[in-house]
């Protein structure tokens, strides 16, 4: 090999390490300012007729796509976190104020935006185009991360809350609580949903009109002096209270 | 005789698979998973209980702390003395709360937040805080249509030790099966959690 050759290889050579040295440093550096949030923690293993008063919509239909992670900003001092919402095309309904052909955002935590990694391990991104029966809650009352937006929570965990159904039709697949022992069957879910529907009544202390009500009885009937009433409902009135989405 | 010869050891072989099938299925049940992030055993980490808990809850969150540190084998985990007065469930302060919030907007009964960074040190804890959620009814005992604030609190300290939720979906009485129950202890923990815990520490 003449003296010319060697010198380009080892340009060659060093170039080639200068760039992985670069790649690595830059990777360092982006992994350095990086925080990771790890969310874990115990659902509640909702029995069918707690799911059902629990869930303002149980719906069937398909997750058609996702927002993207976003930041939500609390207004009670802790921590911003990611979020991202999930949207869910609607083909029936068994209870709740939403059509057929109806889309309707189901917001779950975690994802990464900038600098912040929010690893939610309780609950699951559900992909796009899974079909499932979704058991679903709104919170309007404002609390921790809720935004003044029109979107849902699943009623429980995911595991609880979603029972996927195969992309095939109505071939069955396992039902959530029962940890692939008990398969679904969609019409006698179905029949069992309708029925239970027709006997649970909403759950509407979440909701700030079912609050708010809720609140204005409890004084009438003496439960809350009129200092506690006005001091209840300016907690929950008043758009400043919300969390605020950052996109 | 020969056909006789055979199919005496096909029977046999039959029966070996069945006792190989069985044995994995009696044996081979840890199910434990670890989060890959652990607690730095160069110090105690110590729980600040919020001010409204009863003394009695926080002796259930201190015999909590002490059967993981059994099961360890270390003193990994403590409860403060302190008490906390703050609201805002959670906060990467570095203080170690256990939060009393009623939060509707978190579907869960207990939940950990816990902070790490991706470098360097991944996979040390760098601090967390933890939720019990009064959005749901607890007590300090079994009782109907209530958590058992110990049962939930435990879990949660298993998070923070390390665990995961566990794949072994037959117990519930496993501290890190992944649901809580209504009228149910789950208090200590048992032997897949007792097998995660000496895999990490």
């Amino acid at each position: 090999m003449t003296a010319k050759k060697k010198l380009g290889l080892s340009a060659g050579i060093t170039v080639l390490l200068v760039s992985v040295i670069s790649v690595l440093v830059i990777q360092i550096v982006q992994l350095s300012g990086l925080q990771i949030i790890s969310l874990r923690g115990c659902g509640y293993d909702y029995p069918m007729d707690e799911l059902v008063a629990e869930s303002h919509l149980i719906a069937r239909g398909k997750f058609v796509g996702d927002s993207g992670a976003f930041i939500v900003e609390p207004t009670n001092g802790a921590d911003s976190s990611v979020f991202t919402d999930y949207y869910f095309q609607i083909t029936d309904v068994l209870r709740g104020d939403a059509d057929v052909g109806d889309t309707v955002s189901v917001r779950l935590q975690g994802g990464r935006k900038d600098n912040l990694y929010v690893k939610n391990y309780y609950d699951f991104a559900p992909a796009q185009g899974s079909e499932a029966i979704v058991f679903l809650c709104k919170v309007t009352i404002p609390v921790g991360y809720i935004t003044n937006e029109d979107y849902y929570l699943p009623t429980g965990t995911t595991t609880r809350s979603f029972y996927f159904l195969d992309s095939s039709a109505n071939k069955p697949t396992y039902k959530c609580d029962t940890y692939g022992i008990e398969p679904i069957v969609w019409e006698d879910e179905k029949e069992s949903i309708l029925a239970l529907s027709d006997d649970m009544p909403m759950n509407m202390s979440v909701l700030r009109e079912g609050k708010l009500e809720e609140l204005e009885s409890d004084f009438k009937n003496g439960k809350l002096t009129a200092a506690q009433y006005s001091k209840s409902v300016s907690e929950i009135s008043g758009n400043s209270k919300y969390a605020k989405r950052i996109d | 005789m020969k056909k006789t010869l055979r199919l005496f050891r096909i029977i046999n072989m039959l029966l070996i698979i069945l006792i190989i099938v069985l044995s994995i299925s009696i044996f081979s049940a840890s199910a434990y998973t670890t989060t890959g992030v652990k607690l730095n055993t160069d110090y105690v980490f110590s729980f600040v209980p919020y001010q409204g808990f009863t003394e009695l809850t926080i002796d259930h969150f201190r015999n909590s702390a002490n059967s993981w540190n059994s099961a360890a084998g270390l003193t990994l985990m403590s409860v403060s003395g302190e008490r906390h007065n703050a609201t805002g469930y959670p906060n990467n302060d570095n203080k170690h709360y256990v939060y009393k919030e009623t939060r509707s907007d978190i579907r869960a009964v207990g939940q950990t937040t816990c902070y790490s960074s991706a470098w360097p040190n991944g996979n040390v804890l760098k601090s967390a805080d933890v939720l019990i959620n009064s959005y749901y009814q607890f007590a300090n005992s079994q009782k109907e249509n209530k958590f058992d604030t110990w049962s939930v609190f435990v879990h949660e300290a298993g998070h923070i030790a390390g665990l995961n939720h566990t794949n072994y979906t037959q117990d519930a009485s496993i501290v890190m099966f992944p649901q809580a129950h209504m009228n149910f202890l789950r208090r200590y923990p048992q032997w897949d959690d007792i097998n995660g815990i000496n895999a990490i520490y």
